[in-house]
């Protein structure tokens, strides 16, 4: 058998998306208190090295990571009685003006700034359906209904922008960005409720003991592959 | 070195805050008219790891984008303005604001201070003055208070003594309470000693008379209780506790990972 430093290759790509394995695993936990959050999860996938031929381009495979899928499962609701949470239950997003454009939010922790328009926690202005900022003569008597209607006292101020998407892009600050087309949707507006963040504590966990153990495994194999090429080495040694 | 080991260490330094926050609303379970804070977070920003469409080897293309999240920060802090329950005093001058809106106060060296903290007392010249001896706004003074029979205050604001003049008893009106509310009273900034001052996030003051327009009304002889409900304070601890600790393990994970690294090379 030749010295061959291919599979130290394969292992060590294998070790690197453990590695990144663990990134998106502890950016998960780290996000398990933040509301309207959506898990991420990570997708890898197979690939044959490519100047193999012959029976060995079955053999090595390299671990290649795929790409990151954002969970859009819902998350679980908690009352905090504040007039102005909102949280979403079913798909879709809030619509925010921000500086970059529109972007889509979960998380409806609003209030309402020195000129009465309706903003986020950064201040961006959330819209209506029609595009428009929300503007409110006062904190007192504001009903929101479940189909996204607000009411100002008895005066109709506007109603939610609320869209949904196939796939969204995660740009931080609870905000997401669409990926095609925005549709619409039937999810219910609740008024005085957040949504808590979906990552589930558990799973996390066992998905970090994984990563680290996974790794360990590569680091066991790159080991006893070393010690192969060295006795092979060690042959032709008089 | 890992990001994890900074994303894990961004989960810990937030639920740390948020344990903060909670701690200083138990402690104030039964401060008068105290209103609890909680902390909010936000993701931090991702880090575009591989953008779609670039090659990955001759052949092949990666499908789409990759992006790792770089952890969590405290959006903010904000007060939550709920209404605290109603203690029976019977303190005459103990007022308790049912509804929205703040009384205010005059700072000592200028300034104005919001409260919901209703527990008045006179001072030596008859003023209605906060129990660190500040002024209400606008002042109301009583007048030889030694004459005063009783002191009683409507739930519309308007403050009435009875005094017994030469042996006769005559009501007597010496003031209006004014309350005070804001567009957006979350953005109110917390001095301590139970007061707020308004920003520019909270907008200017708008003056009316308690029980019209919005305007809570007045109950004399109850006192604000805390709106801290000390059940979910509780809960939030514990969730707090236990998400620090979920991330010391990340950090945990992290570090053993750089272990099996260093070890690689014997």
């Amino acid at each position: 058998m030749a010295l061959t430093f291919q599979p130290l290759y394969v292992l060590a790509a294998g070790g690197e998306r453990s590695k990144e394995q663990l990134d998106i695993i502890t950016n998960n936990i780290a996000n398990v208190d933040t509301p309207g959050f959506k898990r991420i999860m990570m997708e890898e996938f197979s690939q044959h090295i490519p100047n193999n031929r012959g029976d060995s381009y079955n053999l090595l495979v390299f671990p290649r990571f795929k790409q990151t899928d954002v969970i859009l499962t819902q998350g679980s609701l908690r009352k905090t009685g504040n007039p102005l949470d909102v949280a979403l239950k079913g798909s879709g997003f809030f619509a925010v003006r921000t500086k970059a454009g529109e972007v889509y939010t979960r998380n409806g922790h609003f209030f309402l700034d020195s000129n009465g328009r309706l903003v986020d926690q950064n201040g961006n202005p959330v819209l209506d359906i029609s595009g428009r900022e929300i503007v409110l003569t006062s904190e007192t008597g504001i009903t929101i209904t479940e189909d996204g209607v607000v009411y100002d006292g008895d005066r109709k101020a506007g109603v939610l922008k609320i869209v949904d998407f196939t796939s969204v892009k995660p740009l931080g600050n609870s905000y997401y960005q669409g990926v095609g087309q925005p549709q619409a949707t039937d999810a219910a507006v609740l008024q005085g409720y957040l949504e808590d963040s979906n990552v589930n504590p558990v799973k996390e966990m066992v998905k970090l003991i994984e990563a680290q153990r996974r790794f360990e495994i590569y680091g066991n194999l790159i080991r006893s592959l070393d010690q192969m090429n060295l006795k092979s080495n060690e042959i032709g040694k008089v | 070195m890992l990001r994890a080991l900074w994303t894990s260490a961004s989960g810990m330094e937030a639920q740390q805050t948020n344990l903060d926050v909670i701690s200083n609303n138990i402690a104030n379970v039964n401060t008068v008219g105290f209103k609890k804070s909680r902390a909010n977070f936000e993701d931090l920003i991702y880090q575009d790891i591989r953008d779609p469409g670039v090659m990955s080897s001759d052949e092949n293309r990666v499908p789409s984008g990759i992006q790792i999240g770089l952890g969590v920060k405290l959006s903010d802090v904000s007060k939550i303005f709920t209404q605290g329950s109603l203690i029976k005093t019977d303190k005459p001058l103990d007022i308790a604001i049912q509804g929205h809106g703040f009384f205010k106060i005059e700072l000592p060296g200028g300034g104005e201070a919001y409260t919901r903290a209703g527990n008045f007392q006179l001072d030596d010249e008859g003023y209605f003055v906060t129990p660190e001896g500040y002024k209400l706004s606008p002042n109301i003074q009583i007048s030889s208070p030694e004459t005063v029979i009783s002191i009683s205050v409507s739930p519309n604001g308007k403050v009435y003594v009875v005094r017994n003049t030469g042996g006769q008893q005559v009501t007597e009106e010496v003031g209006q309470i004014k309350l005070y509310r804001f567009m957006n009273p979350a953005g109110l900034k917390a001095i301590g000693g139970n007061l707020f001052v308004q920003t520019d996030a909270s907008g200017e003051p708008i003056e009316g008379d308690p029980n019209t327009d919005g305007f809570g009304k007045l109950t004399q002889g109850f006192l604000e209780a805390s709106n801290v409900n000390i059940v979910e304070e509780m809960v939030n601890l514990i969730v707090a506790q236990r998400a620090y600790e979920i991330n010391s393990k990340g950090i945990i994970a992290a570090d053993e990972m750089l272990r099996t690294v260093a070890s690689l090379k014997s």
